[in-house]
């Protein structure tokens, strides 16, 4: 009984403290679990969206209004966060960079210090990780330790790429004392430990973790731009979608991921509920095997780039919440240049190259997607009932994803079906990334020495005066990439996001991550 | 009815129903090597999991060394005893996402299902047993017509979109579910965890708070998933007792005008035990791997939802482990069933 009342009472007080401080708390309805707490070996969204906010990341976007007047990164601008100041020599060959003092690791206490900085350079390059991959393709060679606030990284050429790659969830600080404790003779990195820890320093913490449940984090009160207005923000997951548009419906939560395009248009204009609407470089491809016949045939690929039935896949698939192809650069992209796309819906000119192709009659192949994702089953079904009026026989082979991904890597997809997300608005880094001969994401297999040309002149652009000469070899990518069509490019989606009405300071970032501290409740 | 007395009422005889115990036991083992064996070669089947674990940007070099440090470079029979032989000691390997042992995992997750799963296993025996004898008993009635094609409803209707549809009424228009936000309301929790079981756990610590809160919270996904598996019970019910009634020793109780409900609950009820134990075990494994469905609308943090979380990250190790678990609560449900009708059935123990 004793007991009984024990706790009775401390329900009482715990209720009594929350109202008297009025914890201000986030409650956003997630799909899954958090997969990883390593920024370094995350590529899942939930992951990199929780890393991005309790790391503090060495640089920040500066902000700007889009058309539609929401508040975006603006890749003119740069900001320090953990670099709190940097400078590039004249040859771009090195920058000495300064970091911000007085910083402290949110678990441990720990100072901030160079130290900490240059630990993850050698576990990216130990491990291979994603840190590795910026590393890599900013072109760094060297680090060095300068003082106890400054430290310098070289170049093997200038990068023109360096500052949108730097302000990553990955690239920030992490307390490598506390990580140094938790190595091990088979595991000296602790990629294991930072698996389920946080060792940041960022705008929030991991105050509570139950995998499957929800995770709570907590406000950084010494975050040196002040702490966030919420207190808390909660990650609950909820597995299926419509529970969690039922859960916004109902005020239970105040923002709700991953809603269909259909539920988003079902709670559009319900009171209380806003969807934060708007353009994405995010591109949904057809991929096409340029090394596998019949499609190392020009003339195929571009026929079926006039039986892609744009307005139906806008109209249909997205429900109008799409932009069009107009370009291999997204509409929203730096340097996009709309007016050379030649492609429509236009079955007698497909058929027409297709003749001149010599396949006159079609021929059968096999799109490769991966299963689950009702989107890309959907554009699938789609192309290959327009196909179809051209003679072109695709069967869709629908795999589990692990089998999909295995495929694009090992480029044994005769087709494939899949969006990407371009988050680094750079046409070099799509170029270099994507396009260019035999790199590992261009899983068309791709090739031609024209286009990986002009990737290397504009990789070495770096200077804002380079400006002009890179729209230049920006347009020629565009002309060379739209006559090739290496895959057929199908819409650009928006991005979209279910939240309360009474929650402002919605920030745009380009990874799509929500960024929790500028957030706030409307009173 | 205890086993002494059981065994002493057939004279000492305990050599068949030992023997027959251990076949049963045999066979489940059977069982379970078989399921492991077919789930190690599907998994395998669909695609290994390192594309996916070490992203699109990998170079070549460490998709190698993740190959070879998850021993998938080693031939197939090899990898296979190597798991074999680690889930035959209690090992059932780790998650390549969390880095945990899946042993700990699951045993985090389970108590949530099972006390889900038995919460409704406890509705469908009440609801089922009550509405099937009374449709048998008033048999061609409106009465029994409603059960019918509240059976029809049950057994066609998605368990997914039931749950939704649920939530829908009860939580979103009327307010009378809470949020179905798992196992307790969010900010609620008991200060330690005994059994896994929330609602056992609350009673044993005597906070009363907890216990209401998860009581509340447990309601709409039990109702969900026994209203899947309520018609089969039904049915069952329904088609042994109405079989029963029509015997010649019913007819005979009835002429020697024992009263009514005597003869339904000591007589026919009795004759009818078996077959509803059957299908009451057949449900508890059927719900153990369909708890899946209620699991992903209710947010549940069961075993349901870390199956779905695995089969997308295609995780071997909890995938099996997952397979495992479903098949060990189906094999351990007959098997106690097989002991329920051995105590029961005299036919049996011959």
């Amino acid at each position: 009984m004793k007991n009984i009342k024990l706790t009775y009472v401390l329900c009482a007080l715990l209720l009594g403290f929350g109202m008297a401080y009025g914890q201000r708390v986030l409650t956003i309805a997630v799909p899954g679990d958090v997969e990883t707490l390593d920024p370094d070996f995350s590529h899942f969204q939930m992951s990199n969206e929780v890393n991005y906010n309790i790391h503090d990341q060495w640089f920040q976007y500066g902000l700007k209004l889009t058309p539609e007047g929401y508040r975006a990164y603006d890749v003119n601008t740069i900001l320090p966060s953990a670099i709190e100041s940097w400078e590039i020599s004249p040859d771009g060959l090195s920058i000495t960079l300064k970091i911000r003092e007085g910083m402290k690791f949110n678990h441990t206490g720990n100072p901030v210090t160079v130290d900490d900085f240059l630990y993850y350079f050698e576990r990216g390059v130990h491990t291979k990780s994603g840190y590795y991959w910026n590393i890599t393709m900013a072109g760094i060679t060297g680090w060095e330790k300068l003082s106890d606030t400054t430290f310098k990284l070289t170049f093997a050429q200038p990068s023109p790429f360096f500052f949108y790659l730097f302000r990553d969830q990955s690239q920030a600080p992490v307390d490598s004392k506390e990580m140094q404790k938790h190595a091990t003779p088979d595991d000296p990195w602790a990629t294991k430990w930072k698996a389920r820890n946080d060792a940041g320093s960022g705008e929030f913490y991991v105050e509570s973790w139950t995998p499957g449940v929800e995770m709570v984090l907590a406000a950084n009160k010494n975050y040196w731009a002040g702490p966030a207005y919420f207190d808390k923000v909660i990650l609950k997951v909820v597995p299926a979608s419509a529970t969690r548009m039922l859960l916004l419906m109902q005020g239970a939560v105040d923002i709700a991921y991953n809603l269909s395009p259909t539920e988003l248009d079902a709670i559009r204009n319900l009171p209380g509920i806003k969807v934060v609407s708007l353009p994405s470089r995010n591109q949904y491809y057809l991929g096409l095997n340029n090394q596998m016949p019949p499609f190392n045939n020009k003339l195929v690929r571009q026929a079926l780039a006039y039986a892609v039935p744009y307005d139906a896949i806008i109209n249909d698939v997205f429900k109008g919440r799409a932009l069009p192809p107009r370009s291999p650069i997204p509409q929203r992209g730096q340097y996009f240049d709309g007016s050379m796309w030649p492609y429509e819906y236009n079955l007698d000119k497909a058929k027409e190259l297709l003749r001149l192709a010599g396949y006159p009659n079609g021929f059968d192949c096999t799109l490769s997607i991966p299963a689950g994702d009702p989107v890309i089953e959907e554009l699938a079904i789609l192309l290959q009932a327009s196909f179809k009026k051209i003679g072109v026989n695709m069967s869709i082979n629908v795999q589990p994803a692990a089998m999909f991904a295995e495929g694009l890597d090992k480029k044994s997809h005769q087709m494939w079906l899949r969006d990407i997300l371009w988050y680094i608005d750079d046409p070099a880094y799509v170029a270099k990334g994507f396009y260019y001969t035999g790199v590992v994401l261009n899983w068309m297999a791709y090739s031609n020495p024209e286009l990986d040309k002009i990737a290397d002149e504009m990789m070495k652009l770096w200077r804002p005066e380079d400006k002009a000469q890179k729209a230049m070899l920006a347009k020629e990518m565009q002309r060379i990439l739209i006559d090739d069509v290496p895959c057929l490019w199908l819409a650009e989606p928006y991005y979209e996001l279910a939240m309360r009405d009474n929650i402002e300071g919605f920030v745009y970032l380009p990874d799509h991550l929500l960024w929790y501290y500028p957030l706030y409740r409307k009173e | 009815m205890t086993p002494s007395r059981f065994f002493k009422i057939d004279g000492l005889n305990m050599k068949k129903p030992v023997l027959y115990l251990a076949q049963r036991i045999g066979f489940l083992c059977l069982l379970l090597w078989g399921i492991i064996t077919i789930a190690f070669i599907l998994t395998r089947a669909l695609g290994t999991p390192v594309y996916l674990l070490v992203g699109q940007q990998a170079d070549k070099e460490i998709i190698e060394s993740l190959i070879k440090s998850m021993g998938l470079d080693r031939p197939l029979y090899e990898q296979y005893f190597r798991y074999f032989w680690s889930v035959l000691h209690g090992n059932l390997g780790i998650s390549r996402y969390t880095f945990r042992p899946v042993t700990q995992e699951l045993s985090q997750r389970l108590p949530a299902t099972l006390e889900l799963v038995l919460a409704a296993m406890i509705l469908i025996t009440i609801i089922g047993i009550l509405l099937g004898i009374s449709a048998a008993v008033y048999n061609n009635t409106l009465f029994d017509r409603c059960v019918q094609a509240f059976c029809q409803f049950g057994a066609s209707v998605p368990l997914f979109w039931l749950g939704l549809i649920l939530i829908y009424i009860f939580f979103y228009l009327f307010k009378l579910a809470p949020a179905p936000l798992g196992r307790i309301r969010p900010g609620l929790s008991l200060p330690k965890t005994i059994t896994g079981f929330l609602l056992v756990d609350a009673v044993l610590l005597g906070d009363r708070e907890c216990f209401l809160a998860a009581l509340k919270q447990i309601m709409l996904p039990a109702v969900t998933l026994a209203l899947g598996s309520l018609p089969a019970t039904i049915r069952i019910v329904y088609l042994t007792i109405l079989d029963i009634l029509n015997t010649p020793y019913i007819n005979t109780a009835r002429a020697y005008s024992i009263p009514r409900w005597r003869i339904l609950f000591v007589y026919a009820l009795r004759n009818a035990l078996v077959p509803i134990s059957t299908v009451l075990a057949m449900t508890f494994g059927y719900l153990l791997s369909n708890t899946v469905f209620v699991e992903a609308v209710f947010a549940w943090p069961g075993i349901g939802n870390y199956a779905i979380t695995a089969m997308y990250t295609m995780d071997y190790d909890p995938i099996i482990a997952v397979t495992i678990v479903a098949t060990l609560g189906y094999g351990l449900a007959y098997l106690l069933n097989d002991i329920f009708a051995l105590i029961v059935d005299p036919r049996v123990r011959r």
